[in-house]
């Protein structure tokens, strides 16, 4: 079976990861569509190279389940339609870039021997180098050169773009654009920096604190907020301003800030609040910042990321409110 | 080579020759292993013809009668085979430190195990031949050696070291020995390094526990298994003569129905009372406690049993460890 026959890359219900120090990542469920370019954000910490390596296999989860392409994480045949480029790059140091080219072609049956060597020169790697003295983004390019020749159907890519210049960042980014298009590929890529990703992206899983916090297509989450600016009411206390009822009781706060006697908050509406506020849509830096600083705010996790009602019901408490 | 500056050119991946015709898994385990593995299949070369050169020579002398002249091996003959003895003996223990130890312990240093269990290949796969392909070539070469050094010291058995075979080292240099010890520990050396997931401290513990420690125990576990052959003699006369390739481990005093007491039994201050001792004992006899040369073989093969049963558990128990933990 094709892994892109199924609609959905990643069906993530209840996933957790507990180490001694504490929780990696908890209660996460959602569900990635096949097809979408999506970027895993959040701080250092939050959970993201944790959830990549459960979904490479590299982790098992604590708690909860994972699937690819319908089949579960730890189906031998899902391995085929996953590539993975760690955080670290890790390469035989010790072979040279052909060789781990040939290391590609040995442990991969669906191989693509030109396109790991098209990525490789035009990095112009030398093939006969030995691995171990290739500066960090020639490795980087040889790890992305294995990942996209193996063909699979989902990219799962750890801090891609990290030590890449400008002109090879430009590069890959157009190359996985060019494949995810052409060959209907998945990806998810971390990074800390959204603006690292954000003009690749259509698709944006956020984490923070182990928890997920954002989920959805760019386009579908940021018309969900509306910053809106006004005058607060006086609180109890002296100096200290309250949202207005109209704004507080009538829609979900994600953060709000008070400046002198004027409010700034961030609603999870579609629709202005009306009276006397100014209203205007977010950027997509305003509304993660938002939901990164705010880490009692509901969750959003738009329609097509929630698991379907049956999973939903085995895992009510890590859905949170809807938008 | 400084890849800066280097010129992009393809360097074609040569076709497997019929030899290293190695596919999948099993290129990537020889190929990160490669250089201590032709260091070992260059020393095996190395010593085994050194052992074939030698033996021309030692038959030769044998079958001529100048072994009756000397009554026994040249002194360069002895010193031949005398130097090649701690080389083979001692050969299991570099190997479980140097090959053993770093094998999985270097993969999980360098995170390259979860390169290869990301591709398309099962962890378990990649675990198993990952410990195969060295094991194997460390089986070949130690046969290779373990037989050259054999067919070297075999036509001399009965006149090296006088026939001595128990206490000249020759045991744990021949036969299957070198082979099952290797094996054990190598594998002790990989599941050391599994789990401790540092090439230097895999390469410690394995160097005082199973490889050095080893070496003391595989003494001990050949007196503790050896059924040495018992003979009885008048207290006090000279002790009987034993053939080429019988050697004497152990004597006893005994009573005239066999019952055997410690050597220093009735050793008094006075001959006195050493009689009075020996009376009040029964003690009439001394005895020697002795092994042949047709038990060597038996003995090698009952150790080596013990230590690929060991080496087994010491495998599967890195599979099931590697294949179960997070990498």
């Amino acid at each position: 079976m094709s892994g892109t026959s199924h609609p959905y890359a990643i069906e993530a219900e209840d996933l957790g990861r507990k180490y001694l120090r504490g929780w990696a990542l908890r209660e996460c469920s959602f569900r990635l569509p096949t097809g979408c370019v999506s970027a895993l954000v959040g701080p250092n910490g939050a959970g993201k190279s944790t959830l990549l390596s459960i979904a490479a296999r590299l982790l098992r989860p604590t708690t909860g389940s994972l699937r690819l392409f319908g089949k579960e994480v730890g189906d031998p045949e899902a391995m085929r339609h996953v590539a993975f480029v760690d955080q670290e790059r890790p390469l035989y140091k010790r072979f040279t870039v052909a060789e781990t080219l040939r290391m590609g072609r040995e442990l991969n049956p669906r191989w693509d021997q030109a396109a790991a060597e098209r990525i490789v020169e035009a990095g112009k790697v030398p093939f006969g180098a030995r691995v171990g003295s290739l500066s960090s983004g020639q490795r980087t390019r040889v790890a992305l050169a294995l990942a996209f020749a193996k063909r699979a159907e989902l990219l799962l890519l750890d801090e891609p773009m990290a030590d890449l210049d400008p002109l090879a960042r430009h590069e890959l980014s157009s190359l996985l654009l060019s494949e995810a298009v052409e060959r209907g590929l998945t990806v998810l890529m971390s990074s800390h920096l959204l603006s690292e990703l954000e003009e690749m992206c259509d698709h944006l899983v956020v984490l923070a604190g182990a928890r997920l916090r954002m989920i959805g297509q760019v386009d579908e989450l940021v018309p969900a907020h509306r910053l809106v600016t006004g005058l607060a009411d006086p609180g109890p206390g002296e100096g200290a301003g309250v949202l207005p009822a109209g704004v507080a009781g009538h829609h979900t706060v994600i953060e709000s800030r008070f400046s002198g006697r004027q409010f700034t908050a961030l609603l999870r509406t579609d629709r202005d609040p009306g009276g006397a506020y100014e209203s205007v849509e977010p950027s997509l830096e305003e509304v993660l910042l938002a939901y990164l600083r705010s880490a009692e705010a509901p969750p959003l996790i738009s329609p097509a990321s929630r698991l379907s009602a049956e999973a939903t019901a085995a895992a009510p408490h890590a859905e949170g409110k809807a938008a | 080579m400084n890849a800066a500056t280097a010129t992009t050119k393809k360097i074609e991946t040569p076709a497997p020759r019929a030899f290293l015709s190695l596919r999948g898994m099993s290129w990537v385990a020889w190929r990160g292993n490669r250089t201590a593995l032709l260091l070992l299949i260059a020393f095996t070369a190395g010593v085994t013809a050194y052992c074939v050169y030698h033996r021309f020579g030692v038959v030769e002398f044998l079958n001529s009668p100048r072994l009756a002249e000397l009554g026994g091996l040249r002194h360069a003959d002895e010193e031949t085979i005398s130097k090649l003895i701690p080389v083979v003996q001692f050969l299991p223990a570099a190997l479980g430190v140097f090959i053993g130890a770093p094998l999985l312990a270097s993969e999980y240093e360098n995170r390259t195990l979860r390169l290869t269990s990301t591709q398309s290949v099962g962890r378990l796969r990649v675990v198993m031949t990952s410990v195969a392909v060295p094991l194997v070539v460390v089986v070949l070469c130690t046969s290779v050696l373990s037989a050259a050094l054999t067919s070297l010291w075999h036509p001399a058995r009965g006149v090296y070291n006088r026939g001595n075979w128990w206490d000249s080292g020759i045991f744990f240099a021949t036969g299957p020995l070198p082979v099952a010890f290797s094996v054990f520990t190598v594998s002790a050396g990989i599941l050391a390094g599994a789990v401790l997931r540092r090439s230097v401290a895999a390469m410690a513990i394995t160097f005082v526990g199973p490889a050095g420690t080893g070496v003391v125990a595989l003494e001990r576990l050949r007196t503790w298994l050896a059924e040495p052959h018992r003979l009885l003699y008048p207290a006090g006369a000279d002790s009987p003569e034993l053939k080429p390739g019988e050697v004497q481990i152990d004597n006893w005093v005994a009573t005239a129905d066999g019952q055997v007491h410690g050597w220093g039994t009735c050793v008094k201050f006075s001959e006195k009372k050493s009689e009075e001792c020996r009376a009040e004992l029964g003690i009439v006899n001394d005895a020697i406690d002795y092994v042949t040369l047709a038990q060597m073989p038996g003995l090698q093969w009952t150790i080596s049993g013990i230590l690929l049963v060991m080496a087994a558990v010491a495998i599967v128990s890195t599979v099931w460890w590697t294949h179960r933990r997070s990498l």
